[in-house]
């Protein structure tokens, strides 16, 4: 039968890959016929919200002058990793992928952005942007474009990282149950009159013939953990023809007080979700997937008075999978002296993050790294992660 | 436009028509009244009367009715514990007393929308709570956002510079954004605790002027330590309270033994000390406040959320005026804003947030939410956990931002299939007898012979067409 879903004017980004794939391989350079496959990996990227304390995270417990700012801020029984760096002991999982070569932090690093609002930041972390409010699209988005595959979001929202010319699925657990199918299929022909709500409308019509029943399998599906959306988005992305890419939007982590208490529980819950992802997609899977946590600054490198730390500039993104050829702390290492500190007070940042985001989508989605460049993400030197990815 | 002219004000002023109803009055006069006076906050029933009791558990519904006013949450704490301290099952829910307040408030923000006299005064209302948002995700702030939405409410009809200065010197504010322990340094305080920037940042880039005045993190620092000595005490009776001091009444309070003393420079002006009653902060909130930057700000704002994602120029460049020439009188911007909705509005249509959604369906079908408060049983019961589901919790937005205003923010598969949960929700306890009313309202809206009064017409069923006229465009839209 013709579907009803089947309209031609429907771009999703499958179709658009396809209307395009010979347009754009032509136009390539350094991409010719004889190039492997575009990437079959997958990628989860958890964005945390709120200014993540790499130095909490990621002590550098080799540089001598960490104790000169920080008393309370270094916790206790942390995890070796290479000597100068330490993780933080609500990591155990994380530890256990560094120990496995599936572990990479790069450190000392940040988007380019120094004027510590989290709005701006959060904009241009999730834009991929030179400054704020630059794109009405994410660098996600954009590469899910270039790359023509499928992505979810494990939000009700679609978060400015993920939007592009695309469709995006999201998911999301809900505490109400939902009415009778043929109750949405009568809203067929209301929702396709509207440009904007019909391509949504048609994929959740779509998403109905094969509904996953996923709202029972979170623990309280009014308030699903963080574990568990990455182990439903892990779940969706196994699948042969599932998402390339997933995104779990959480917040928390502006810890203006008392950060010890939660960040540590912050971290240790980022820690569940990596193990729930790895044993969700199972370890085919995980050998050409990656999990990726990404922020929008660092934290100041001194306390406050309120067991906390203000708004920073430098900090750490952590990845993990087994897409990764070997572990490591990458950095520039910018150092913890007074005159070293970005104003006096932040850690310097000394490598754009961005380079990082641009190398994992060339391993994960297969998209030459000057493509990546010029229509994705300025991602100056993705050749730090050579050896990584 | 198949939208006639009132059913469109009544829908992006307020929240709606009732099945049968039309405005009495033209929806110029009727928008313009009721921006006037402050309506009561209250529990409004479908007739439009204050509930004479909330259901369920007494000691819960008092609590929640506490929070709504200034000052009293924490010994209404006390006194529930004391009472119930014994009970296993109330300490089931009253372990998370946060979500009560939370609940509360959702719950007398719901009834005056969708039962209360004034809609459009409440519309408003809403947009300034969000703009001055603090809320709090964890303890004891979240008892203090009654105190918090009153005193925005309380300012509704006097000038921006008085919001301002209320919601900033505010309990819910001062604790959400960590300034209850923020010392200059050379304040007596100074020895055991420092600054804490937050306030100060915030105060700045969301509350008045925004990234766009170009300020400095020098700007940052100094009003942040302009606002040091600014917190709030809970009484005497809550000892276990952040900032116990004996002998200070509830509320707002200013502690010279943290304040940094000296005179401060913020964007270049010199502002005099007043290190012994904490008015130096109110010297730089009248310039904010009459900052060119915030008008401009202040009226993109109220443009987004009233007449398009992406605004006229024109409609903004009015509203700012208006704000500039009335010195920020909030009647007057009010007043602007509704002219350029009835003028520029109907050009273009607002995808409507999941709350206003929610209000909006309730006050069309003079159904009630669920008054219900959260049970042992079941926290995520209660009315503020639907608003959750519909991924907009009321006055709890995750960053201090607030909730976004745009399609692109709440357009997606998700989000689409939770309205239709709601929808269906909301539709269950309909009686046949609005057959013919719904039917009429669904061709007042979408016209007839639409797709979607030819799918209603097809159904015949009053809960399906209910259904599907709340999650059709024609309503998802205003």
């Amino acid at each position: 039968m013709s579907s009803i879903f089947g309209c031609d004017e429907e771009i999703t980004r499958r179709t658009f890959l396809k209307a395009t794939a010979i347009l754009s391989f032509a136009a390539l350079p350094g991409l010719s016929l004889a190039a492997p496959p575009p990437g079959d990996g997958r990628l989860l990227v958890i964005l945390l919200r709120g200014g993540m304390d790499g130095l909490y995270a990621v002590p550098p417990i080799g540089d001598k002058n960490l104790p000169d700012h920080r008393r309370d801020l270094i916790e206790k029984g942390l995890l070796s990793l290479d000597g100068y760096f330490a993780l933080n002991p609500a990591m155990p999982s994380l530890h256990k992928f560094y120990q496995d070569g599936q572990a990479l932090i790069l450190h000392g690093a940040s988007i380019p952005y120094t004027r510590r609002s989290h709005f701006e930041g959060q904009n241009m972390m999730e834009g991929g942007t030179d400054t704020p409010y630059e794109s009405r699209t994410g660098w996600l988005g954009r590469a899910l474009d270039a790359a023509g595959f499928p992505a979810v979001t494990m939000s009700l929202p679609i978060p400015l990282i993920l939007r592009g010319q695309g469709f995006t699925d999201s998911s999301f657990p809900s505490v109400l149950r939902r009415p009778d199918s043929a109750l949405y299929q009568k809203l067929q022909p209301v929702w396709m009159a509207d440009p904007s709500i019909g391509p949504v409308g048609r994929a959740l019509l779509e998403e109905l013939k094969n509904p996953v029943m996923s709202d029972m399998m979170y623990d309280d599906p009014g308030d699903p953990q963080v574990d568990q959306l990455a182990r439903e988005a892990g779940k969706r992305m196994a699948a042969p023809d599932g998402p390339h890419i997933a995104v779990i939007d959480d917040v928390g982590y502006d810890t203006h007080s008392k950060e010890i208490n939660g960040a540590s529980r912050k971290l240790g819950k980022i820690d569940d979700a990596i193990a729930a992802f790895a044993r969700a997609v199972g370890p085919d899977v995980w050998k050409k997937s990656l999990v990726m946590t990404i922020t929008e600054f660092g934290r100041t490198v001194a306390e406050n008075g309120a067991w906390g730390t203000d708004h920073g500039y430098g900090t750490c993104v952590i990845a993990a999978g087994g897409l990764l050829k070997k572990s490591g702390v990458v950095a520039d290492w910018p150092g913890l002296k007074a005159k070293n500190l970005f104003e006096g007070r932040d850690l310097l940042a000394t490598v754009d993050a961005r380079s990082l985001y641009g190398a994992a989508l060339t391993a994960v989605l297969g998209l030459d790294p000057d493509l990546v460049r010029s229509q994705v993400i300025n991602a100056p030197r993705t050749d730090m992660f050579d050896a990584y990815l | 436009m198949t939208e006639d002219t009132n059913l469109f004000a009544a829908r992006r002023l307020g929240f709606g028509l009732r099945l049968g109803e039309d405005l009495p009055v033209s929806p110029r006069d009727w928008a313009m009244e009721q921006i006037r006076a402050i309506p009561k906050l209250d529990f409004y029933d479908v007739g439009g009367q204050p509930l004479a009791s909330l259901p369920a558990d007494a000691a819960l519904t008092d609590y929640a009715q506490s929070c709504l006013r200034f000052g009293e949450e924490n010994s209404a704490e006390e006194d529930i514990l004391k009472t119930h301290g014994d009970d296993e099952d109330f300490w089931k829910v009253f372990a998370k007393y946060w979500e009560i307040p939370h609940w509360g408030v959702a719950m007398a923000a719901t009834l005056s929308a969708i039962n209360g006299p004034g809609p459009v005064f409440e519309r408003f209302w809403q947009f300034w709570c969000n703009h001055f948002t603090a809320s709090t995700s964890t303890g004891h702030g979240k008892t203090l956002i009654g105190a918090h939405v009153q005193t925005i409410r309380a300012a509704m009809t006097g000038s921006f510079e008085t919001m301002l200065q209320d919601a900033v010197v505010n309990p819910a504010t001062i604790y959400y954004l960590d300034a209850v322990y923020s010392a200059g340094p050379h304040s007596r305080a100074g020895k055991t605790f420092s600054l804490n920037e937050n306030l100060g940042r915030e105060l700045l880039e969301l509350y008045s002027v925004s990234p766009a005045a170009g300020y400095t993190q020098a700007d940052v620092v100094e009003t942040a330590l302009m606002l040091t000595g600014w917190a709030f005490t809970s009484g005497p009776k809550h000892k276990s309270s952040a900032v116990y001091f004996p002998g200070a009444q509830p509320g707002r309070v200013f502690f010279k033994d943290y304040h940094e003393p000296g005179k401060r420079v913020v964007m270049g002006k010199t502002y005099a000390a007043d290190d012994k009653k904490g008015g130096q902060i109110f010297a730089l909130i009248k310039d904010l406040a009459s900052h060119p930057s915030t008008a401009k700000f202040i009226a993109t704002k109220l443009a987004i959320a009233f007449i398009a994602d992406q605004p006229p120029q024109e409609s903004v460049d009015r509203i700012a005026a208006a704000f500039t020439a009335s010195n920020g009188d909030l009647v007057t911007i009010h007043s602007a804003v509704i002219d350029e909705v009835l003028s520029v509005g109907p050009n273009f249509t607002k995808f409507t947030k999941p709350s206003a959604w929610l209000q909006q369906a309730h006050r069309t079908l003079g159904t009630m939410p669920t008054i219900q408060p959260p049970s042992a049983q079941h926290l995520s019961n209660g009315l503020s956990a639907l608003y959750k589901d519909l991924g907009e919790v009321f006055g709890g937005p995750p960053q201090p931002n607030g909730w976004p205003d745009t399609e692109a923010d709440w357009l997606s598969q998700a989000n689409l299939d939770r309205r239709m949960r709601h929808a269906n929700a909301i539709s269950s306890s309909l009686k046949p007898t609005v057959a013919d009313d719904l039917t009429k309202y669904v061709e007042r809206l979408a016209g007839a012979g639409s797709p979607l009064a030819v799918a209603c017409a097809n159904s015949g069923v009053v809960h399906d067409i209910a259904v599907m006229m709340l999650v059709s465009p024609q309503f998802l839209r205003t």
